[in-house]
């Protein structure tokens, strides 16, 4: 069990105390009495109140005594202050937040320092870049290195898929795999003989070409994204634009501040920048929403991003995206016709989860405000079910080995699938069983 | 509210119970007594019921933690199942001729009360004996505790838990995990009892009693192998070592893991610490002069001897005895009672108000004073330099309020189903919610429980609870609201 310290317990800061003390010994810092009562109170951490740049909170949390830091408060100074003493602390691990991207290259300021300094905007504008690059809206998470993409669809009236069993459908090619129904803001693992309704959404782990039978079975519209429309010229905002103008879109740029839409259109060479309001359908039209594949909603206030959605959706455009970071919408944000919802905060958490590596143990990626999991595993010789066959396998309920990747080619494994060193294992879990999926696939 | 799911964990609770009886029953074996096949078969009873509940409450698949309401109850029926299970040995080897009897034994064991309900001790066998105090010893630090050292994965929520049954308003925990925080309690818990068994031999006492005596002073309960208590060992050496070992029962173990691990500092700089010290050093001086100068000793260091024992033992809901300190003067009489209402340190296995609300209901009322010199002045408690938040202040002002009331409440009821003295009656609420044991006149030190009726004793043993669960935890399952969705 490692020792990780938490400084800051926002909410980047709670998904990952929550995640991590169910494997590890958690220490979090915080100076809001509200939110150490309640970590105090719903999670088995440590939690001590006082800043994060306190030299004597930090004593007191024991520093020195951590594997990791993790500094995810919402000031930056604060931040980089923190993983400052922790590298002086002689803390192997260091990973902090910092919002503002020049801050990022605080990192080279150590040198040999084990600092990783995490740019929020630069997470969350890889992350839009891989989603405009899909060819379709449904696509959630990469994994294994981007060889498995983890789906999920709607399932609408009248798709050739509904009231029918799941077992018909199981893949010829073997090439995807069912492995999560979401039904009413509840997400469970399907069965053979489970049935789609109207309004679910299907979690599927499958190779990028599996994309295809899949458009048949869901009706899915598929379009290569051509223009696209970004409303908000903030520090994301802008990040995004560049990256996609750079991939040959066109990109146009609406920001209601002057200083900022002024100063985007002189660093973006290239993108059209419109000076007004998102929410205001006459910018909306100049920008030319109507002849445009996409809208991504991205300045920093959630009910305005809705807002710009929704009128650019009556506008005709084809899909959207939205940046959101209060957690509670995210359920009502799909089914009032929103495509895409991405939360700041749990990009972030899933960014620092992932850089942590934890040794040789899960890579765990969080799904819909943790209501899902994602694990990957790498068998070892110390992993318990290795030479087992799968459905000798106590694997917990709740949870399912999606795909293994062995030598670079994705296996779908069924009841006589066995385990070899070197395997990667992708696991789709709900957070009641991720625990037990972790017992036993760590070794 | 998952009802099914608290009587799961309450089931697998009482089943590991039941397997702790089989402790007592090696000690039978040992000494050769006839009680050894009454508790292979409590044990088997108890093991079997507490099965019998998790099958009939098993639920699909167990929720991923407790909420705050499951814990209410989860806590609420561990410790009444306990109680109620752990008088099965009482009831089986006859100890007791009605089953509320065995029942109010238990619970005062359990709750570390040390109320007997026994007109006299020493004709029971060692197994017996064994239970009684054995019991104590569990409840001392928390039954619930111990099930989070040994059984992490039973009580999910732990943390939840623990909050619910350690004494005091505040749980410090020093390790980032629950039950690393109490696998470590347990075992100071334990080297200190262990530390005191030994003294005590070298007392000259013997292995049985030393053991039995050290299970019921760590953990501040009281009860004693003995009619007279440690009235029965005339000797300074050993009075004087249960003396020390009750005090430091009063101390938050929090504290001691500190002591022991190369930080004794942090115990000399709590403030709830020195509180403590000085109030016992205080009421022993007032109480042993006053004895000295009422003439019930003739010496000041007789008058010093026997105060300090008694001091300690009530402020820190013990209950042991050295002598009848009901035939002593009514001024000291009185500093007793007011002890009772004291209690040791938060974080202790003493009963009662406790030291660190009585600290900040004193500033409170400091600074209500204050407020009416200065209208528009600012003071925010502080309690070592860190503000008290206003809410925690609220709430001890009013833990200390219904805790009072439900005093007089118990008291009017006990006044109301017996035929006792007022002076008995409060004394026995009083020393019930507290978990002291002893009180005044007719349930005095010379005296016992057994002469009050049934109704009376199923009182006084749920106001034990009220009082080791410190009140709120019980008390909220008698809100309708609770029970709603």
């Amino acid at each position: 069990m490692r020792r990780i310290l938490i400084i800051g317990l926002g909410q980047v800061g709670n998904f990952l105390s929550r995640e991590l003390s169910k494997s590890q010994e958690v220490v979090v810092i915080e100076k809001d009495a509200e939110l150490i009562a309640k970590a105090k109170e719903t999670q088995d951490v440590l939690a001590i109140e006082g800043d994060g740049d306190d030299p004597a909170v930090l004593r007191q949390a024991e520093i020195e005594k951590a594997d990791v830091v993790l500094a995810v408060t919402g000031d930056d100074r604060t931040n980089i202050l923190a993983s400052f003493i922790a590298h002086a602390s002689g803390v192997k691990k260091i990973v902090a937040e910092v919002k503002n991207a020049k801050y990022a290259e605080y990192e080279k300021v150590i040198e040999d320092s084990n600092i990783s300094l995490i740019s929020s905007s630069g997470i969350i504008s890889e992350k839009i870049s891989a989603l405009i690059s899909a060819p379709f809206a449904g696509r959630v998470e990469f994994f294994a290195n981007g060889q498995i993409e983890l789906l999920k669809l709607r399932v609408d009236e009248g798709v050739p898929i509904i009231h029918q069993k799941l077992r018909t459908f199981v893949s010829s090619t073997r090439n995807w795999i069912f492995v999560g129904v979401q039904r009413e803001h509840r997400i469970t693992i399907p069965r053979g003989d489970t049935e789609l309704r109207p309004g679910d959404f299907v979690f599927a782990l499958g190779v990028p070409s599996a994309l295809e039978k899949l458009k048949k079975l869901f009706n899915l519209k598929i379009q290569k994204v051509h223009s696209i429309i970004i409303v908000g010229g903030g520090s994301v905002g802008r990040e995004v634009a560049s990256a996609l103008h750079a991939n040959g879109l066109s990109v146009r740029l609406i920001e209601s501040d002057h200083e900022k839409a002024r100063a985007a259109a002189e660093d973006l060479v290239g993108v059209m920048v419109f000076e007004g309001d998102g929410t205001d359908l006459e910018i909306l039209k100049e920008a030319g929403v109507e002849r445009s594949d996409y809208l991504l909603a991205l300045t920093g206030d959630d009910e305005n991003n809705v807002l710009s959605a929704l009128l650019a959706k009556n506008l005709g455009i084809d899909r959207c995206t939205v940046l959101y970071s209060n957690p509670d919408y995210v359920e009502v944000l799909e089914a009032i016709g929103i495509d895409r919802a991405i939360s700041v905060n749990m990009a972030v958490a899933n960014g620092i989860l992932n850089s942590l590596h934890l040794g040789g143990e899960a890579n765990v990626s969080l799904l819909y405000e943790g209501a899902g999991e994602i694990l990957e595993f790498d068998v070892s010789e110390h992993t318990k079910i290795l030479g087992v066959p799968l459905s000798e396998c106590k694997m917990p309920q709740g949870s399912v080995i999606g795909v293994c990747m062995r030598d670079g080619k994705p296996i779908f494994p069924g009841g006589d699938f066995v385990a070899q060193v070197g395997d990667r294992l992708v696991v789709f879990s709900l957070p009641t069983a991720a625990h037990k999926v972790e017992e036993i696939l760590v070794s | 509210m998952n009802v099914r799911f608290c009587f799961n964990i309450a089931g697998k609770f009482v089943m590991y119970l039941g397997l702790l009886m089989f402790l007592p029953a090696v000690c039978a074996l040992l000494y050769g007594g006839d009680d050894l096949f009454t508790f292979l078969i409590s044990a088997l009873i108890t093991s079997l019921a507490g099965l019998a509940l998790m099958v009939l409450c098993r639920i699909p698949e167990s929720p991923a933690e407790i909420r705050r309401r499951e814990g209410f109850l989860v806590a609420a029926l561990c410790w009444v199942l306990a109680s109620v299970f752990g008088a099965i040995p009482y009831c089986i080897y006859g100890v007791f001729s009605s089953p509320v009897d065995a029942i109010f034994e238990s619970t005062a064991g359990f709750t570390t009360t040390g109320a007997t309900a026994l007109a006299s001790i020493e004709w029971l066998p060692k197994g017996i004996l064994f239970w009684r105090n054995f019991t104590q010893w569990l409840g001392g630090m928390g039954i619930i505790v111990l099930g989070i050292a040994i059984l992490p994965k039973l009580f999910v929520g732990g943390a939840q838990l623990m909050g619910l049954e350690s004494p005091g308003p505040t749980t410090e925990k020093f390790a980032p995990k629950i039950a690393e925080t109490a696998k470590k309690l347990w075992i100071v818990y334990i080297a200190l009892t262990a530390a005191l068994a030994v003294l005590l031999i070298f007392g000259g006492m013997s292995f049985f009693d030393a053991l039995t005596h050290s299970f019921s002073t760590l953990s501040t309960g009281g009860f004693s192998c003995r009619d007279a208590s440690i009235g029965a060992y005339d000797s300074v050496y050993i009075q004087g070592m249960i003396t020390f070992f009750m005090f430091l029962g009063g101390i938050s173990f929090v504290l001691h893991f500190y002591f022991f691990t190369g930080k004794p500092e942090r115990l000399l700089k709590n403030s709830e610490f020195r509180f403590y010290l000085f109030f016992v050093a205080a009421a022993t001086m007032f109480v042993a002069l006053e004895l000295l100068q009422t003439g019930v000793y003739g010496t000041f260091s007789e008058s010093l001897r026997y105060a300090s024992f008694q001091v300690v033992s009530i402020i820190t809901t013990t209950g042991f005895t050295t002598t009848d300190f009901d035939a002593w003067p009514a001024f000291v009489k009185w500093v007793i009672f007011m002890l009772m209402f004291f209690g040791a340190c938060a974080g202790s296995t003493s009963g009662s108000v406790k030291g660190l609300r009585i600290m900040v209901l004193f500033k409170k009322a400091h600074r209500e004073i204050r407020r009416l010199v200065y209208p528009n002045v600012v003071s925010p408690i502080t309690i070592e330099g860190k503000t008290i938040n206003e809410k925690a202040v609220a709430s001890i002002t009013s833990f200390f309020i219904l805790y009072i009331l439900l005093c007089g409440f118990i008291a009017l009821v006990v006044l109301m189903l017996e035929d006792i003295s007022m002076e008995s009656a409060v004394s026995a609420a009083a020393a019930s919610i507290t978990n002291v044991g002893p009180a005044f006149d007719e349930v005095g030190p010379a005296n016992h429980y057994a002469h009050l009726g049934s109704p009376t004793k199923i009182i006084l043993s749920l106001a034990m609870i009220i009082g080791r669960l410190e009140l709120y935890t019980v008390l909220v399952l008698f809100m309708p609201s609770f029970w709603k969705r």
